[in-house]
C-alpha cells in the first residue's frame, strides 16, 4: 500500500480520526472473515475490509454520514487519508476524502452495538453543531 | 419436511425467521423469556421503537404476546394500535445488524428508519 498511514491518536489529536475498540473490532471480525474467505474461494476478488467514510449533503439535519467498505486498491493515493487502529493497524483501516475529512476531524468512529441494531457510527464529531435522533445526519459548525 | 403451524388467530405482529433467530438469541444471552417491544415520542418523524428484555413478572394484563417460531415478544398496550399488522425483520451485513419494521400503520417515516409516524 502507497498511502501514507497516520495512527488514530498520534501527535495532533485534532487532525485525525479516531477508531473506537468496538470499532477496531469490528473492522478485525470483517477483516478476518474476508481473508477466510478469499482462502476458500482460492481467488483475487475484491476483500471489502477497509471502512470508507464520507460525509454527503442530505439527512434531517443538513449533513449525513455515509459508510462503505472497500477494498484496499481502492484507496486513492493522494485523495484519501489512511487511518489505522491502535490495537490492530493491520486489520483495523479507515479511509476518507479530504473533503469529508474536513467535518470529520477529530471525530471518533464506533460501532454501536444495541439490542434493536448495530452499526457503525461517528460519534464525538467536534465540527457538529446538531445532530438527528439516530445520529445518521448532522448540522456543520460553520 | 418441515410442518407449517397454523394459529388459529392471527397474531398482532409478524416474526420473520431471521428477526426471531436474533430474538432467540438476544434471549439467550440474557436469560430473559420475552422481548418487549413498545414505542416512544422521539425521532424527527414522531414515534420511534423500543425494545426491553422482559420476564413473567413484568407482564402486564393487557400485553400482546406474540408467540411465533419459538420465541415471545410481548408488545405494550399503549403501542399496539400502532404497531398492529407489522412485520418484523432482521437484516444484517458488514456494515450494520438491525430489527426493520415493516408498518402497514405508518404513513412516513425517517430517512435511517429510526422513527415513523402514524
Amino acid at each position: 500500500m502507497q498511502t501514507k498511514s497516520t495512527t488514530s491518536g498520534a501527535k495532533g489529536e485534532a487532525e485525525s480520526l479516531h477508531l473506537s475498540e468496538k470499532c477496531e473490532e469490528q473492522l478485525r471480525r470483517i477483516f478476518q472473515r474476508e481473508m477466510k474467505k478469499s482462502a476458500e474461494e482460492n481467488s483475487e476478488t475484491k476483500r471489502e475490509t477497509v471502512l470508507r467514510i464520507g460525509v454527503d449533503g442530505g439527512g434531517c439535519a443538513g449533513f449525513q454520514y455515509t459508510f462503505a467498505l472497500i477494498d484496499e486498491k481502492d484507496v486513492v493515493t493522494g485523495e484519501d487519508r489512511v487511518f489505522v487502529g491502535r490495537r490492530f493497524p493491520e486489520e483495523a483501516k479507515v479511509v476518507c476524502d479530504e473533503v469529508s475529512f474536513e467535518y470529520l476531524k477529530g471525530s471518533t468512529v464506533d460501532y454501536a452495538e444495541e439490542m434493536i441494531r448495530s452499526a457503525f457510527e461517528v460519534v464525538k464529531n467536534p465540527n457538529a453543531e446538531q445532530k438527528c435522533g439516530c445520529g445518521v445526519s448532522f448540522e456543520a459548525k460553520f | 419436511a418441515r410442518q407449517s403451524t397454523i394459529k388459529s388467530t392471527k397474531q398482532v405482529m409478524e416474526l420473520t425467521e431471521a428477526a426471531a433467530k436474533r430474538i432467540h438469541e438476544l434471549l439467550g444471552n440474557k436469560g430473559a423469556e420475552y422481548l418487549k417491544i413498545g414505542i416512544r415520542t422521539r425521532g424527527c418523524n414522531g414515534m420511534t421503537y423500543t425494545m426491553n428484555y422482559a420476564d413473567e413478572k413484568d407482564r402486564g394484563k393487557f400485553d400482546e404476546v406474540v408467540d411465533q417460531h419459538g420465541v415471545k415478544v410481548i408488545i405494550e398496550p399503549n403501542a399496539l394500535m400502532s404497531i398492529i399488522g407489522t412485520k418484523m425483520d432482521f437484516v444484517s451485513d458488514n456494515l450494520r445488524s438491525e430489527f426493520t419494521f415493516e408498518n402497514p400503520n405508518a404513513k412516513a417515516s425517517c430517512g435511517c428508519g429510526e422513527s415513523f409516524s402514524v
